[in-house]
């Protein structure tokens, strides 16, 4: 059976720290935690490796679909940096070539899942060898790392090279119908606030809003009801 | 329905700019109303305390863990703590 363990978090820049509380007895005679009435549960890093044992759940921006989830390779294993800019590979023996294979080349896009941080769309900027043929894929993303040393990815990430992105007028926005609509107020609020008409800019960011909380509002059914909270005197 | 429509709705010809506001609202949009997530899993390191967020990230919903407070594998919501720690990490200035 697993050990219960008790964990929090905090935020710092674009990095979350989890810590969690050690209840370990400390038996050292030296140390100022030791005695009746000390401090025994302190909160620390992490104390021990748990594999997927962090789920975050969060909200992305649709600027792009997937046309199909068919179309996925998962041969990708391990990233660096290049000139200060991602650079993903397939470095087992395997050696996918993504040029003929995928037909990816400079200027496409792919959608990496699984990937970490790296989650998200990507935009190519070259494909080269890295003991294979076009097996290693520079992308135009920014990333301060290891130069020289390939870093495994956690988990095996699925990348999905068959996109529609928003860059063109035939991109199909992929929000409910609703939302849609909404977001023409939004676009029309920037246009008016560019122009300096700032009536016409409170007015549709004022439709925007509103939209939005109807939209919000129609997914709630029955009794709305306000409770007091779990540790309200009843 | 296509931006081309969306362009055609607000009488406005300017792809470039249009394109530009349609990212903006549909983040603004996700933000408020979180129509499009994702879950992410993490391997937990011993001894390393910090974790980098997806870029991609617009707005986080919950963050679980494996085994918080239950023996049963199960991942649990963790709370956010309002002051740091008194035990540093070892990485941390």
């Amino acid at each position: 059976m697993a050990t219960t363990r008790q964990y929090a978090y905090y935020l710092e820049g674009n990095e979350i720290a989890i810590v969690e509380k050690d209840v370990s007895f400390d038996n050292d005679v030296d140390s100022k935690d030791y005695g009746p009435g000390a401090t025994r549960q302190r909160w620390r890093s992490p104390q021990e490796t748990i594999a997927d044992g962090l789920k975050i759940k969060y909200v992305y921006t649709p600027n792009y679909r997937i046309q199909t989830t068919n179309d996925v390779d998962r041969s990708i294993t391990q990233y660096m940096s290049t000139d200060g800019k991602l650079t993903i590979a397939d470095n087992l023996s395997t050696y996918i070539n993504y040029a003929t294979t995928y037909a990816l080349a400079a200027d496409k896009y792919i959608v990496l899942k699984k990937a970490g941080r790296f989650n998200g769309l990507h935009k190519i900027e070259s494909i080269g060898d890295n003991g294979g043929t076009n097996n290693k894929i520079i992308l135009t993303t920014k990333y301060t790392g290891s130069e020289s040393t390939w870093t495994d990815f956690e988990e095996t990430p699925s990348l999905f090279y068959a996109l529609d992105v928003l860059e063109d007028e035939s991109f199909d926005l992929d929000l409910p119908n609703y939302l849609q609509k909404a977001l023409v107020y939004y676009v029309k609020a920037k246009i008016a606030e560019d122009s300096g008409d700032l009536k016409l800019k409170e007015y549709s960011m004022r439709e925007f809003k509103k939209m939005i909380e109807k939209y919000e509002s129609s997914r709630i059914t029955g009794l709305r009801l306000m409770i007091p909270g779990a540790h309200a005197i009843r | 329905m296509k931006v081309k429509e969306l362009m055609e709705r607000i009488g406005i010809t300017d792809t470039g700019r249009t394109i530009a506001y349609v990212k903006d609202g549909l983040e603004e949009i996700n933000m408020l109303t979180e129509v499009h997530t994702k879950v992410e899993t993490f391997d937990l390191t011993k001894d390393q305390r910090f974790y980098t967020l997806p870029n991609e990230m617009v707005k986080m919903i919950d963050i679980r863990a494996k085994n918080h407070l239950n023996s049963k594998d199960e991942y649990k919501s963790i709370p956010r703590m309002i002051r740091q720690p008194r035990t540093k990490d070892g990485n941390d200035s």
